[in-house]
This record gives C-alpha cells, sequence and structure tokens, in this order.
C-alpha cells in the first residue's frame, strides 16, 4: 500500500483532484501529515528544535501542526555577513538547518559567489528557489528532484483548471523572464513554454540568467549604507545601473510587444510577474489592440504581488478586461506551496489535496479551522507533498476560507478571493522612540 | 454559515478622555474602534495667532512654582487621577502593570525645581531670557536685544514610556507658549492625567489655558492638513516612529518647523577590565541587564547590542550572567516580559542550531534572552533580547555605532574618554557609565541638541 504522502501525490494526475470527499480527504491528510513531520524531524535541524522545544512528539490532530509551522522569515534568517564575508560554509550550515539537505552532498571549496554557492546546491540534486521581499534580502527555499517532478505533474495536469489544457506545443511563446534562474516562476513559464508553445519559437525578456547576487545588490548596499562605509558616489551608481537596467528591460518589453502585434490573431502563450504584465498591456492598447481581442486559445500566466505598490488599486481588473476571453491560470498561492490554489468557475480557490489549510488567529497561534463554514484568519498550510524542506508556514495573508461546500458543487476548503496581507490592513498608531537602523537606510534606494 | 471573526476575543472599548485649552472636553464620544474619544471640534485645537497665548507674559518663576505643586499632586495623587490613567493603560499597554505602576509612581520626578532650573539654566542661559529681553552687545559695540519668545507647538508624543508625556508637558510650560499634545495609541491616558493634575491645582490658570490633548489617528490627513499650517502653528515637535516623522514632512515648510526626537537604538560596550574579578564581572553584567531592560527594551535608550572586549569564551561567560540578570526587576522593568514575538524566534532557532558560531541563553517566555554571535546579528533585538559580541579591543565595535545610535554605555567609566570622540563622529550623542543609560538628567542634550532652546522663537530687538 502506499504511503499517504504518495497518495496524495498521485491526485494530481487522477483528473478529480479537487473532487475528492472531505471527510476522506481530512484522514487521509492527518496521515500523510505524520508521515511528513516523522520523516523531516530527522533531517531538519530547525524542525527538531522546534519539535523538542514545543513537546510535539507526534501530530495526532491539526492543532498539533500549529507551533511547528515556520514563518517565511525562516528561509532567510542567515546573517547577511555570510555572504558579505564569502562564508560559503557557514551559509551552508545555515541552509542545512531549514532544508533536507546533507552538508556533506555539497562541496563549497572555491565558491566566489552566491550565484555560484546555489549552482553547488543545484549540482547536488536540489534546487533552491529564491523569493525576494521589498527588503532586498532573499529567501531559498529548497526543493528535492522529486518536488521539481511533482510540480511538472501539476502544470501538465491542472493548467487552465477546472478546465485543463490539453498538452499541445501550439502557441507563439512569450517570457517576460529571464532566460534561467533559482526562481520557481522562471522554472514555471520554461516549463509551460516546452509544453504549450511553439517548438524553439519562444521568446524571452532576456537571455542573460538571474543573478541572485544582482537581486540581492540593494540588500547588500543597504547594509553598507546602514554600516556608514557606502560612499556617495556608489550609491548613485547604484541607482544610474538601475535606471539603465530599467531601460534596457522596458526596450525588451517593446521588442516583444512588436511581436505580440504581428501576432495578435493567432495563439500566444503570455507569461510574466504582474509588473510586466501591466506594462505589456499598456503597451498593447497604445498599439490599438482592444481589450478581449486575443485569440481564445491564447494562454497567459501572470502572478506576483504588488510590492511596495508599484501598480494601480485597479491592476487586476485591467488585467482581466485585457485578457477577456483567453485561457488565464488563475489561482492563489506563493513560492513557499507546490502549485497554488486554483479558482474554479466560481471565483473561489480551491486547496489542493496536498495541501492542509490552516487558519490561524492573526497572532498566529491558535488554529481556527471549522468543520463547516467559512472562517477568517491568517493563512497558514502544511504542504505534505514536499520533500525538500519541511512544508509547514505561516503566511503574512489575512483570508477568508470557507470549508463547506463550494457553490460550484465540489467540495472545500476553498479560499475566497478577498485575499489582503495583514501588513496593507494599517498600522497600530503605536509611536515608540526606539528604532532599528533601517528607518535611516530605507527609502533612500530602489528596490 | 458560521463565521468565526478575529474580535471574538476583543474588549470593550477604551474611553479616552481629552483635555481642551485646560478644561476636559464633555462632548459626545465617537466611535474609534477599539476606543472612544469625543469628536474633535478643530477650531477649537488652535490658539488664534490674533492673540497672545495665555501664558506670555507670566513669569517663569510662577510658571516653575505652578509646575513643582503639579509634581507634588502626582507624588500624592489624592484625586486619584494618574490611579484611573493606570488602570485604563494597564490593560491596553504593551507594558506589564508592576512597570507602568512604578513609572507613574516617579512622574513627579521630572517636576522638581532644581531639574527645572538646570533645564532654563543650560539650555537658555538663565530665565532672564524667557522673562524680558536680553541685551547682547554687537560687534560694533551697538547694544541689541533677545528675547527666547513663546511658540506655538504641536507634540506628537511616543508612548512606549510615560515619562515622555511628563517631559514634553514640562517643556511646553517653561517655554510660555500654547501646545496642542497628540496622544499615541499606546499611551493614551499618561498626558491627559497630568494636565489634568495640573488643572486641579491651578484651575484656569494661563499655563492650564495654554495646553490641549487629543486623540486623532496619526496621519489622519482630515485633522493634520488642517492643524498641521503655520497659520496656527511654529512647529511641530514629533517623538520617534518613523512613519510619524515622514508623513510630518508633507507638512514642514516655510514657517512649519519639524522639531524631531528622531527613533533611535542604543548599544553597549565592556571593557576587559570586566574580567578582572567575579565581583567585577557581575557588576557589569547587572549594569549592563539594567541598560538592557530599560522599559522591558522598548525605549529608545535600551541596549540592544553588547560589545565585549576578549575572547569568545570571556563573552560567554558575561553572556550568561547577563542573561541570568534580564529576568530581574527593576525599577523601570520586570522580572518577565512580552514572550519572544513569533518571527525573532524563528531566528533565534536558526542560530540556536548554528552551535558553537553562536550560543543562546535563556528561552522565549521574556524574562530575557542573550545570543552570542561573531558579528552583530542582522534582526532587531527586542523584548529583552541582547545580542553579545566579542571583540579584539572596544574601539572595533565603534564601527558598528551609527547615526541612529543614541546611547552607548560603557564599563568600566574610565573607558570613556578614550572612545568618546569617535564615538561622537560615528554620529552617537550620548556616552555613559554602563548602567546608567535610563533617564536622561536635566539640562543635558537631548537627541544631539538642546531641546528648550530649539522649541523657542528667537526674536532680535536691533
Amino acid at each position: 500500500m502506499a504511503s499517504a504522502r504518495e497518495q496524495i501525490r498521485s491526485l494530481a494526475l487522477s483528473g478529480d483532484t479537487f473532487e475528492q470527499p472531505a471527510a476522506t480527504m481530512r484522514e487521509l491528510q492527518l496521515e500523510a501529515a505524520r508521515e511528513a513531520f516523522a520523516a523531516h524531524r530527522e533531517r531538519i535541524p530547525l524542525l527538531r528544535t522546534r519539535a523538542e522545544e514545543t513537546g510535539v512528539r507526534e501530530v495526532t490532530t491539526l492543532a498539533d501542526l500549529v507551533p511547528l509551522l515556520f514563518s517565511h522569515t525562516s528561509y532567510k534568517s542567515y546573517p547577511v555577513s555570510l555572504i558579505t564575508a564569502g562564508r560559503w560554509d557557514r551559509l551552508l550550515r545555515w541552509y542545512t538547518t531549514v532544508s533536507a539537505l546533507e552538508p556533506a552532498d555539497v562541496d563549497v571549496e572555491g565558491v566566489r559567489d552566491i550565484d555560484e554557492w546555489t549552482e553547488r546546491i543545484t549540482a547536488a540534486g536540489h534546487r533552491p528557489y529564491i523569493t525576494s521581499g521589498t527588503s532586498g534580502k532573499v529567501s531559498f527555499l529548497n526543493c528535492a528532484e522529486s518536488d521539481l517532478s511533482f510540480l511538472h505533474d501539476i502544470l501538465e495536469n491542472l493548467t487552465c483548471w477546472p478546465d485543463p489544457l490539453p498538452p499541445k506545443p501550439t502557441r507563439h511563446g512569450y517570457l517576460l523572464a529571464p532566460a534561467s534562474g533559482p526562481m520557481r516562476s522562471i522554472d514555471g513559464f520554461r516549463w509551460h513554454a516546452e509544453v504549450f508553445a511553439l517548438p524553439g519559437g519562444t521568446r524571452l525578456l532576456t537571455e542573460d540568467p538571474l543573478r541572485v547576487s544582482e537581486l540581492m545588490s540593494s540588500a547588500l548596499l543597504r547594509r553598507r549604507m546602514a554600516e556608514g562605509t557606502a560612499t556617495p558616489q556608489e550609491i548613485s551608481s547604484f541607482e544610474s545601473v538601475s535606471a539603465a537596467r530599467e531601460q534596457e528591460l522596458d526596450a525588451a518589453v517593446a521588442r516583444i510587444v512588436d511581436d505580440i502585434w504581428e501576432h495578435r490573431d493567432e495563439p500566444l502563450l503570455i507569461a510574466g510577474m504582474n509588473n510586466q504584465q501591466f506594462t505589456l498591456i499598456q503597451a498593447l492598447r497604445a498599439r490599438g489592440v482592444q481589450d478581449g481581442s486575443l485569440h481564445p486559445d491564447t494562454l497567459v500566466l501572470s502572478g506576483g504581488g504588488n510590492k511596495g505598490r508599484a501598480l494601480p488599486d485597479d491592476y487586476q481588473q485591467q488585467l482581466a478586461a485585457f485578457y477577456d476571453g483567453v485561457r488565464r491560470v488563475r489561482s492563489y498561492g506563493m513560492t513557499e506551496l507546490q502549485g497554488s490554489c486554483l479558482a474554479c468557475e466560481k471565483g473561489n480557490y480551491h486547496v489542493p489535496p496536498w495541501v492542509i489549510p490552516l487558519v490561524l488567529d492573526q497572532e498566529g497561534e491558535t488554529l481556527l479551522n471549522p468543520e463547516h463554514g467559512v472562517v477568517e484568519g491568517r493563512f497558514a498550510f502544511l504542504d505534505v507533498s514536499l520533500e525538500g524542506r519541511w512544508g509547514g508556514l505561516i503566511s503574512g495573508d489575512r483570508v477568508l476560507v470557507d470549508f463547506s461546500e463550494c457553490g460550484c458543487g465540489r467540495p472545500g476548503p476553498a479560499v475566497l478571493p478577498d485575499i489582503q496581507r495583514y501588513g496593507d490592513l494599517g498600522g497600530d498608531d503605536k509611536i515608540t522612540c526606539a528604532a532599528t537602523l533601517d528607518s535611516y537606510v530605507r527609502g533612500m534606494i530602489h528596490g | 454559515m458560521s463565521r468565526t471573526t478575529l474580535d471574538d476575543h476583543a474588549t470593550a472599548p477604551v474611553t479616552v478622555v481629552h483635555m481642551i485649552r485646560g478644561e476636559v472636553d464633555h462632548g459626545t464620544p465617537v466611535d474609534l474602534g477599539r476606543l472612544t474619544a469625543p469628536a474633535l471640534d478643530l477650531d477649537r485645537l488652535v490658539w488664534p495667532r490674533t492673540e497672545p497665548g495665555p501664558a506670555f507674559h507670566v513669569p517663569v518663576a510662577e510658571i516653575v512654582d505652578l509646575l513643582v505643586e503639579t509634581g507634588e499632586a502626582l507624588k500624592a495623587d489624592r484625586a486619584g487621577l494618574l490611579a484611573e490613567a493606570l488602570e485604563r493603560m494597564a490593560p491596553v499597554s504593551p507594558l506589564p502593570a508592576e512597570v507602568l505602576e512604578r513609572a507613574y509612581a516617579v512622574l513627579w520626578r521630572s517636576f522638581q525645581r532644581p531639574g527645572l532650573y538646570a533645564q532654563i539654566d543650560h539650555e537658555l542661559g538663565g530665565a532672564d531670557v524667557l522673562d524680558g529681553w536680553r541685551e547682547v552687545r554687537l560687534p560694533d559695540e551697538r547694544v541689541a536685544a533677545i528675547r527666547a519668545f513663546p511658540p506655538r507647538l504641536v507634540h506628537i508624543i511616543a508612548g512606549n514610556a510615560p515619562g515622555v508625556a511628563a517631559m514634553s508637558v514640562v517643556r511646553g510650560a517653561l517655554t510660555k507658549g500654547v501646545n496642542l499634545v497628540k496622544l499615541p495609541s499606546n499611551d493614551l491616558f499618561t498626558a491627559t492625567a497630568i494636565l489634568r493634575t495640573m488643572a486641579a491645582v491651578a484651575p484656569g490658570h494661563p499655563v492650564v489655558r495654554s495646553f490641549s490633548a487629543a486623540y486623532w489617528r496619526g496621519g489622519d490627513e482630515v485633522v493634520e492638513s488642517a492643524l498641521f499650517r503655520p497659520q496656527f502653528f511654529d512647529k511641530l515637535v514629533a517623538w520617534g516612529g518613523e512613519a510619524t516623522i515622514r508623513s510630518a514632512l508633507k507638512y514642514v515648510g516655510p514657517g512649519f518647523e519639524l522639531v524631531s526626537f528622531d527613533p533611535k537604538t542604543s548599544i553597549s560596550m565592556i571593557g576587559r577590565e570586566a574580567f578582572a574579578s567575579e565581583e567585577t564581572l557581575a557588576r557589569a553584567a547587572d549594569a549592563g541587564a539594567a541598560d538592557a531592560t530599560f522599559f522591558n527594551q522598548q525605549a529608545c535608550v535600551a541596549s540592544r547590542f553588547q560589545f565585549v572586549e576578549g575572547s569568545r569564551d570571556d563573552a560567554d561567560r558575561y553572556a550568561a550572567l547577563l542573561c541570568e540578570r534580564l529576568g530581574t526587576a527593576r525599577e523601570f522593568s520586570s522580572a518577565g516580559g512580552p514572550r519572544v514575538a513569533p518571527e525573532l524566534r524563528e531566528e533565534i532557532d536558526v542560530l540556536r542550531s548554528m552551535a558553537p558560531d553562536y550560543r543562546v541563553w535563556g528561552g522565549y517566555d521574556g524574562t530575557g534572552l542573550v545570543i552570542r554571535s561573531p558579528e552583530p546579528v542582522d534582526f532587531h533585538p527586542d523584548g529583552k533580547i541582547v545580542d553579545v559580541v566579542p571583540v579584539g579591543a572596544l574601539s572595533e565595535a565603534v564601527a558598528h555605532a551609527g547615526v541612529a545610535t543614541q546611547t552607548v554605555g560603557v564599563y568600566p567609566d574610565t573607558r570613556k574618554a578614550e572612545l568618546r570622540d569617535a564615538l561622537a563622529c560615528a554620529g552617537v550623542q550620548r556616552v555613559v557609565s554602563l548602567g546608567r543609560a535610563g533617564g536622561m538628567p536635566p539640562g543635558l542634550s537631548h537627541d544631539g541638541f538642546y531641546p528648550l532652546q530649539r522649541l523657542m522663537r528667537w526674536v532680535n530687538d536691533e
């Protein structure tokens, strides 16, 4: 008999992934949670520490999982000085405390920068997906090879669920992304292009790989500014390099716009983060492309939050209007979980079976999951499919989750469309005279 | 459909009292979510420039007398105004009730005569320039006169330590000007209790009529864009809070100035002399703990990073003792404290598993936690957490002081002189004997300037 985790993973290929009866799923999920905890506790030091400290020896109810959840900051809890000082062995030790990776499996001898360090881990059969926040410090989320193949299964079988798209390479591909780089979105775009776009015909934003050191450059400069060692000339150069880079990207988007214009009546694959998608649709509109006029077999992938409020408040509506009538992947998710919660005909985001939603109070301490009905709280989850790291995480999102049957007729749980970040819901108006050095740096550099 | 909301455990709203020009506002309270407060009448929050402020011509001696009497009244709290404020404050303040109680019990200290005159004498050179025109001889032998003229001030005060309210009332009163105090949501009661006490001592006194204290949500443009104008006020006196300072900048312009008590952080430096004996080490650790726990580390003077001159083992010995001492109740701290926030806990858990490069003492229950690390940690230690970093020489630690560093506590005292110029050069504003970070003495500079001097409007007769 296959393990509970295997059974759940196999649901991605089953054709009725989101139709599993709720009660059966709950039992299977609990068993899978037990298996995942037992397996990861042995290999992930941070989880072991947490289990010892909180006294959780076994998972008997979902509430047992709550003290074992990590926050997204765990994956960027390394001291930046390890990178600035090139302490690659120490950085590896840090990484192995938050992932199911043995330090002995990775050779960091002769590593020169963070990109090479990332490559060495990849060479050992793992993939550290990176995510970047507004602070500039990046998270490293480990994936095992099996996690990557599972992700690939999800996209082949569930793209455009509830009306899955047949895996036929028939579209002109446009990826508003670099050629490669350790980001899940880049992998996702590339894989989609392999499955759904014409072979050899995909256009990229740039042929250069995305470099982690470039993503981190603002964090590194910020650190030097806080230390008082960055010079004004350095800060000014950083600004002009960033501006030049933005101009290059704008030019690249413009070339892609030209190409899309030529093929505007044919099926397309357009993939990009929301900010680039927004730039693109504005350019296409300026060229006279009407909202809702693209070929109905066009596939559009987008994503990414509105970090730093770079986009207008109604950008989602604008994207929806422009891409009206085409195939769009509509989902709620984050790099931290495998696949996403996919939108049904009613617009509710169905949580895939390998993700156990754990709705917590705002403090992230108490489990609020009801048997039935809607509950509001902080979105947390355990992704039981993950092999490369512990899949238990607390997010910064305030959500409403419906545990009853959805209006579409499928069982819950489903995340309702009204999703907000607690951070965007306004401060508490408390004023203190104590602060961090950040106050003196923030706002002075981009990124 | 059953629906659980986050407010199920919410307590009854807190009632906020407003003082308007020296009198309790009996206006109809409006519901502001977690609190109720009288509706704001913007017109009553300003003192028209067409007439002098009520206290513009009151002699300083009389103001000092009033403040001293207010101090006595605060000490006795006969009307129970402080007790009432304390009772309302306890459930909503991030500080434990015992710390608030002890802080309230010593509010009167800011109202002592020697301290008041120290401010007037050291910051303004004497009371004469407040009460009248001081003659000054110009280089060309002409005689001119200057006066520290009463200003019109809006104070946005910090709420992490009740003493801030007392300090603001004292400074505002000594200027003879008019003062509107904007209450912060983490201290909605102290300023009002002090002003009510002063009003009880001398009802209708011009100084009493020179003060208002009210709450509106910080950054509320409807209120702030109407009030923060040079037609009504000369200066915005803003404490801490990055968001506050950034939002205040919108209104700064010709005739409307910002006096900012910037958000700050503090550190300590422990010289190798601490390891001379068990006794000196214990003394240093106790002093280091006192500085780290000031208002349970909620204040800007509270030390968060402590640099120890010595080996990793020396630093460990100090750290272990320090951790023990963090859990001791002091005048301005409690034995317990807030539980360590989950995100910090996570970062520390990771460091814990990176021994021996990092080492951690203590738990997450709020009684105190110490991390020893090869370099300062990236996160902001908060809620009785100290990061101990070994250095070869204290001079190396100067690199970790910067423009955001307010106070540096040094052990032993004799090492201050060798460090103070370098620290000042890095941006530091106070170098103190370790253990003396809390409680700034009146009459010295604050955040790099003399507040009373900066609050006045300096007018010339040439």
